[in-house]
């Protein structure tokens, strides 16, 4: 559902505890941060979606999102 | 060297520069371009006193005065089309001289440059960096380029930075980073920040281009 919410932008509803708990990954968990609440332009969230994609490929496998 | 300096410092000590100016500039830093790419040897003025070379690769302490007139006054200057100027300048000579009489290429020069003012960047307004980011990310790619055809042609060189580390640090600049985005305006877009989100991929990317060679290498060596 976060990952759902972080990819159409919208942070109604989801804490800093949901996402702290949504990965153990701190640089994914840094990631969120600035997706849902410092990226509120096409641009910026563009590029928040293109790092998290990056980071998920560096540090987790496809499991772990299941 | 030393006239085209006081040159460009003339006219960027003005606070509200005219389009006239902003072609005057343009053309001093083609001039630039033209004289450095005649003779690349004229660069090591701008290495002077910054300690570019591979064994001590500081930068930002003691800047050339040239140097500060590139980065401080022109690509984060306060007029648009100066900063795409210096950009494109700078660019050019990074991408054209590959002089190997230099301590360093221009290209891993500017590089440390641009990286050592990483965190002050946070500070600038975002307005005005967008050309910053811009250069920056092309010279990494580059340069992750270099690093990777170096190591399948059996070639390795020098790494200038470890990327992971600096992933953390950029990584860590966008946590404390205070975004100047907000609901209300959403055509607003913060340079700074989507610099740093493009520079942590790039960083992550030149990572992850890293392993591949290493395992083509391995596989070449194995064959």
């Amino acid at each position: 559902m976060i990952l759902n919410k972080l990819l159409f932008g919208d942070s109604s509803g989801i804490t800093e505890e949901a996402i702290a708990s949504f990965t153990k990954q701190e640089d994914l968990v840094v990631f969120e941060k600035a997706a849902l609440f410092k990226c509120h332009n096409n641009k910026s969230r563009e590029s928040a979606y293109k790092l998290f994609l990056y980071l998920v490929n560096h540090f987790l496998t496809i499991e772990e999102f299941d | 060297m030393a006239q085209m300096e006081t040159l460009l410092q003339v006219v960027l000590r003005k606070e509200n520069i005219k389009t006239d100016e902003v072609s005057i500039v343009s053309e001093i830093l083609n001039v630039w371009t033209s004289f450095v790419s005649f003779e690349p040897s004229l660069l090591k003025d701008l290495y002077a006193n910054t300690g570019a070379n591979p064994e001590q690769p500081a930068v930002n302490k003691g800047d050339s005065k040239f140097v500060q007139v590139l980065i401080d006054q022109g690509l984060l200057g306060e007029n648009s089309d100066m900063r795409d100027s210096f950009k494109e300048a700078l660019l050019f000579v990074c991408q054209n001289i590959r002089q190997t009489s230099l301590p360093t290429p221009p290209a891993f020069f500017f590089l440390q440059v641009l990286l050592g003012k990483l965190d002050f960047m946070t500070k600038v307004n975002p307005s005005n960096t967008l050309q910053y980011f811009e250069l920056f990310s092309s010279l990494t790619k580059s340069y992750f380029k270099k690093m990777a055809d170096a190591e399948i042609f059996g070639q390795p060189m020098a790494k200038l930075f470890d990327e992971i580390q600096l992933l953390h640090q950029v990584l860590s600049l966008i946590e404390n980073y205070e975004s100047k985005e907000n609901k209300a305006n959403s055509e607003f877009c913060d340079n700074t920040l989507v610099g740093l989100l493009n520079l942590a991929t790039e960083f992550l990317s030149g990572a992850n281009e890293d392993k591949k060679s290493e395992i083509v290498f391995q596989q070449n060596q194995a064959n």
